[in-house]
């Protein structure tokens, strides 16, 4: 995303220039979609969300500083608005990383080598469901760094400004976020493997 | 964790593991971890798992914005502007 072509658009839009505003709807909304989606974990909450965002864009352009990057100012808005309606409608996930201590042991270790070599040959669709289960079981504050960071490619300095926390509380965060993620993934995988039959086993 | 390898060894380069990946270590330290890296298979499966599980997101995660999203979101927009 360019940054010179978004500060342009934001200028004309600021001055009246309408198909300006439009053209940042467009350029950006496929990104804050998905945020807003891997946040809300549903397609009509997540609506909402892009929706409330750009209109408080809109209203709120003439506060955006042109010292920051529009892509960061539309993603603090678009965060803030799914944290104020996760934690408007309680739906906290319960999991904490004390009930998910870092498994070990030679079965876990097993279990490991099979996940990593299953993930070079992977089904999409099969494996997409585990990764919205996986995601959505995150406690939020971790899953904002983790989908900022991981999925659409901010640096640690800027999740940190876009949450308004420390890039070491970012670091923190993303680094419990991927082992979190990489347990979960291959927890799913393994429990497939053993309801899946294997090729000679069990045929009595 | 394999059995030639100090378990506090194992588990400081499993702390250092995402500085790894976005390729923040240097010096002393990265060489610490690489040399560790070539007699640890267990924690270079440890890596690489972790390696593989952010691909598979960064792979899987993006979807188009439905085109009725889209109309919507345009109609919202013409919404707020017309009332100022």
């Amino acid at each position: 995303m360019n940054r010179a072509e978004d500060a342009d658009l934001v200028r004309r839009a600021r001055d009246g220039d309408e198909a300006a505003f439009s053209d940042l709807v467009e350029r950006h909304q496929g990104r804050v979609y998905n945020h807003a989606l891997r946040m809300m974990g549903n397609v009509q909450d997540a609506e909402e969300v892009l929706q409330d965002t750009f209109v408080q864009a809109y209203r709120n352009l003439a506060k955006f500083e042109e010292r920051s990057r529009f892509s960061t100012w539309i993603y603090r808005i678009a965060t803030n608005e799914a944290l104020m309606r996760l934690r408007k409608a309680s739906r906290k996930v319960e999991t904490s990383f004390e009930d998910l201590a870092h498994p070990d042991g030679e079965a876990w270790h097993e279990a490991l080598h099979d996940f990593t070599s299953a993930l070079d040959d992977v089904q999409s669709t099969e494996i997409r469901e585990a990764l919205e289960k996986a995601l959505v079981e995150l406690p939020e504050e971790y899953r904002i760094v983790f989908t900022l960071r991981d999925i659409d490619g901010f640096t640690n300095a800027e999740v940190a400004d876009i949450l308004e926390i420390s890039v070491a509380a970012v670091k923190s965060r993303l680094h419990r976020s991927r082992l979190f993620l990489r347990d979960r993934l291959a927890q799913f995988h393994e429990e497939t493997r053993t309801r899946t039959p294997q090729p000679g086993k069990g045929d009595a | 964790m394999s059995e030639n390898c100090p378990r506090q060894v194992c588990e400081r380069v499993r702390q250092l593991l995402s500085e790894l990946l976005d390729d923040e270590l240097r010096g002393v330290v990265l060489e610490e971890v690489r040399m560790h890296l070539r007699d640890c298979p267990d924690c270079v499966l440890e890596v690489d798992s972790v390696k593989k599980t952010i691909r598979l997101y960064r792979q899987c995660s993006c979807q188009d914005v439905p085109v009725d999203i889209r109309i919507r979101l345009q109609d919202v927009i013409r919404r707020a502007r017309e009332q100022g």
